[in-house]
C-alpha cells in the first residue's frame, strides 16, 4: 500500500445504499464509524472549552508538537501510539506553562512549539528504519484502519475525559470564564488550566486516528463553534457538539466511500461546510430581525 | 478593642515601575463602611488588589482577618471595576452568580441545593431575579454591574470590596445599591471605591482619600479643603435629587 490514505478495496459508484450495504458487511467500516463516534464524544466535550477560552491556536501547537513524539517513538522503536500520548501530555503541560508564564509572547512561543515539534518529528522519522507510509497516516489519519484495540483505547480516553468533566466542570467553567475570580474563590487556576490542556491532549490523540494531526484543530473546534452559535450554555454546547461531530463523521465517511476520497479530509471539509452554513443561516435570521 | 479585619502597615506596591502606593497605613475595623475616594490613577484599585493578595506589596505588611490575604481570600467578596471576561460567553445570569459559591461548596461535582438558594437570594437582593435565565451577553451595563455585585454577595463574604460599583447605575439604582450595602453592613465590613463623594458621605462610616499615599482618613465629613488637596482643584458638590 503506497497511497498515504487508507483505500477502500472495492471502488463503487458512490451511492448511499452501497455505503450502507458495505457498513453492514465490513468490520473495518463498523470500526471506523465507532471510532468516529468515540472521537466525536471526546472532542464534543472538550471542544466547547477550547472555543470559549479561545485557545485553538494553542491546541494546534500541541497537535503539531505531538508529531515530535511520534517521530521519536519510531526512531527508538517505542509503540508510536504511546509516543503520541506521552508527547501530547508533555506538550500540553509545557505549552500551558509557557502561555501562563509569558502571556504576552504567547503567540510566538506557541508558533515555535508548532514548527519545532513538527521539525523534530520529521527529522526523527527520516532517520527511522522503515519510514514512510505510517508518517502520512499520522498526518492525515486512517480511520479505516482502526482496530479493536484502538477502539478500546479510545473508549478508555473518553471515559477519563468524561469523568474529569463531570467531577470538575464548575472549576473548568470558572477558569475559562474569569480566571481572576476563580483564583479569588480559591480555585487552583494553574492546575485546572493545565489539567484542561492535558484533556485537550487526550482528545487530540483520540482524533489522530480519525483525521490526522494536521486536521485535528478543525474537528475539535468546528462542531463546538457551530453549537455555540445556537445554544447558550456550556453543557448544551457539549451535547450539540457531540451530536454534530457524530453526524459530520458519519456523512464524511459516507461521502468519501464511493469516490475513494481521503476520509479524514472529507470529514473536516464537511464540518467546515456545516460551520459556514450555520453562520450563514444565523446571519440571515439576524438580518430579518433587524429588518 | 477587637482586632481590625484589615491591617495595612507601611505598604508600598506597584507594577514594576515607580511605586503606585506609597507608605499606606490603614486599619479597617469589623463592621466599618469605608468609602475610598481619590483621583484617577490614585491607586484605589491597586489597594484592593493588595488586600486580595493579587498584588504583593514591595514593602510593608498586609493582614486580612488576622491572616495573610491568600488565606483570607475566600472570605472576601470582590466586585471588580471592569469585568475581565468575554461578554459572549455561553452562560446565564444565574450561572454567573452561582460561581460565587465555588469556594464555599465542596469541590466535586455540581452545586448543592443550598448554593442555588443563596445565589437566588443574592439575585433578589440586587433586584435581578427576573433575569436569572438571561444570557450574560444580553444585559445592559447597569444590569451587568448588578450581576457582578450579586456574584460577590453569593460568596457570603465577611469583607466586601466594591470598585466603583455605581459607575453604570442610574441614580435610583445607585440609591438602591447603597441602601442595600447599608443593610449588608450589619453583617459584613464594606469598602467601596467611588467618585461620588457627596453622595457616599451619607452612607459610609468613614472616608479614606488615596492619592498614591493616604491623604486622610476622616471620621468627620469631608471638608472642601481636603478634597481640594486630594484632587488638586476645587470640586463642586453635586446634589442628588431626592436627597438634599
Ligand atoms: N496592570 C497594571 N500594570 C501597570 N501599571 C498599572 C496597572 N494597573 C494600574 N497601573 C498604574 O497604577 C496606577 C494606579 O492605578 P489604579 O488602577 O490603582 O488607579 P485607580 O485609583 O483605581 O484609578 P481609577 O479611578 O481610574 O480607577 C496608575 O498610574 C496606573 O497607570
Ligand atoms: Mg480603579
Amino acid at each position: 500500500m503506497v497511497t498515504p490514505y487508507a483505500s477502500f478495496s472495492t471502488r463503487g459508484t458512490g451511492d448511499v445504499m452501497e455505503f450502507l450495504h458495505a457498513l453492514m458487511n465490513f468490520t473495518f467500516l463498523q470500526n471506523a464509524l465507532l471510532g468516529g463516534f468515540l472521537a466525536s464524544l471526546g472532542c464534543g466535550v472538550i471542544g466547547p472549552y477550547v472555543v470559549v477560552k479561545r485557545i485553538s491556536y494553542l491546541v494546534g501547537g500541541i497537535a503539531h508538537a505531538v508529531l515530535g513524539g511520534v517521530g521519536m517513538a519510531y526512531y527508538f522503536g517505542w509503540p508510536p501510539f504511546g509516543g503520541a500520548l506521552v508527547a501530547a501530555v508533555l506538550a500540553a503541560l509545557l505549552i500551558g506553562w509557557v502561555s501562563l508564564r509569558w502571556r504576552l509572547q504567547e503567540d510566538m512561543l506557541i508558533g515555535a512549539f508548532w514548527a519545532g515539534g513538527m521539525a523534530v518529528g520529521i527529522l526523527f522519522i527520516s532517520r527511522a528504519p522503515g519510514y514512510n507510509v505510517d508518517l502520512m497516516s499520522y498526518l492525515f489519519g486512517n480511520i479505516l484502519l482502526i482496530t479493536r484495540d484502538d477502539l478500546l483505547l479510545m473508549a478508555g480516553l473518553d471515559a477519563v475525559i468524561l469523568v474529569l468533566v463531570l467531577v470538575f466542570h464548575r472549576q473548568f467553567q470558572a477558569v475559562c470564564f474569569d480566571e481572576q475570580f476563580a483564583r479569588l474563590r480559591g480555585v487552583g487556576v494553574t492546575q485546572f488550566y493545565l489539567l484542561l490542556l492535558c484533556m485537550v491532549a487526550l482528545t487530540l490523540v483520540l482524533l489522530i486516528q480519525v483525521v490526522g494531526l494536521i486536521l485535528v484543530i478543525a474537528l475539535v473546534s468546528l462542531p463546538a463553534a457551530v453549537a455555540g452559535q445556537w445554544v447558550r450554555s456550556l453543557g448544551a454546547m457539549m451535547l450539540l457538539a457531540t451530536v454534530l461531530g457524530a453526524v459530520v463523521t458519519l456523512s464524511g465517511l459516507g461521502l468519501s466511500y464511493g469516490p475513494d476520497l481521503p476520509s479524514g479530509a472529507t470529514i473536516v471539509l464537511v464540518s467546515a461546510l456545516a460551520y459556514f452554513l450555520s453562520t450563514l443561516v444565523l446571519g440571515i435570521r439576524k438580518r430579518r430581525v433587524q429588518g | 478593642m477587637a482586632r481590625p479585619v484589615i491591617e495595612l502597615t507601611g505598604i508600598y506596591a506597584g507594577y514594576g515601575g515607580p511605586s503606585v502606593l506609597q507608605d499606606v497605613t490603614l486599619d479597617v475595623g469589623a463592621g466599618e463602611f469605608l468609602g475610598l475616594v481619590g483621583p484617577n490613577g490614585g491607586g484605589k484599585s491597586t489597594l484592593f488588589k493588595v488586600i486580595l493578595g493579587l498584588l504583593r506589596p514591595t514593602r510593608g505588611q498586609v493582614r486580612v482577618l488576622g491572616t495573610t490575604p491568600l488565606r483570607a481570600r475566600r472570605q472576601v467578596g470582590y466586585v471588580p471595576q471592569y469585568a475581565e471576561f468575554a461578554r459572549d460567553f455561553p452562560i446565564s445570569v444565574g450561572g454567573v452568580v452561582l460561581m460565587g459559591r465555588l469556594g464555599q461548596s465542596p469541590p466535586f461535582f455540581g452545586y448543592r441545593r443550598c448554593d442555588r438558594a443563596i445565589a437566588m437570594h443574592s439575585l433578589r437582593e440586587v433586584g435581578l431575579v427576573d433575569l436569572c435565565e438571561r444570557p450574560i451577553g444580553e444585559l445592559s451595563g447597569g444590569q451587568f454591574q448588578r450581576v457582578l455585585i450579586a456574584r460577590a454577595l453569593a460568596t457570603e463574604p465577611k469583607i466586601l470590596l466594591l470598585d466603583e460599583p455605581a459607575a453604570n447605575l442610574d441614580p435610583r439604582a445607585e440609591r438602591d445599591l447603597f441602601g442595600l450595602l447599608k443593610k449588608l453592613n450589619c453583617r459584613m465590613t464594606i469598602l467601596v471605591v467611588t467618585h461620588d463623594i457627596a453622595f457616599v458621605s451619607e452612607y459610609v462610616t468613614r472616608v479614606a482619600c488615596l492619592n498614591r499615599e493616604l491623604v486622610c482618613h476622616a471620621t468627620e465629613p469631608l471638608t472642601a479643603e481636603t478634597i481640594e488637596r486630594l484632587y488638586g482643584h476645587p470640586i463642586r458638590f453635586v446634589q442628588h435629587e431626592g436627597h438634599g
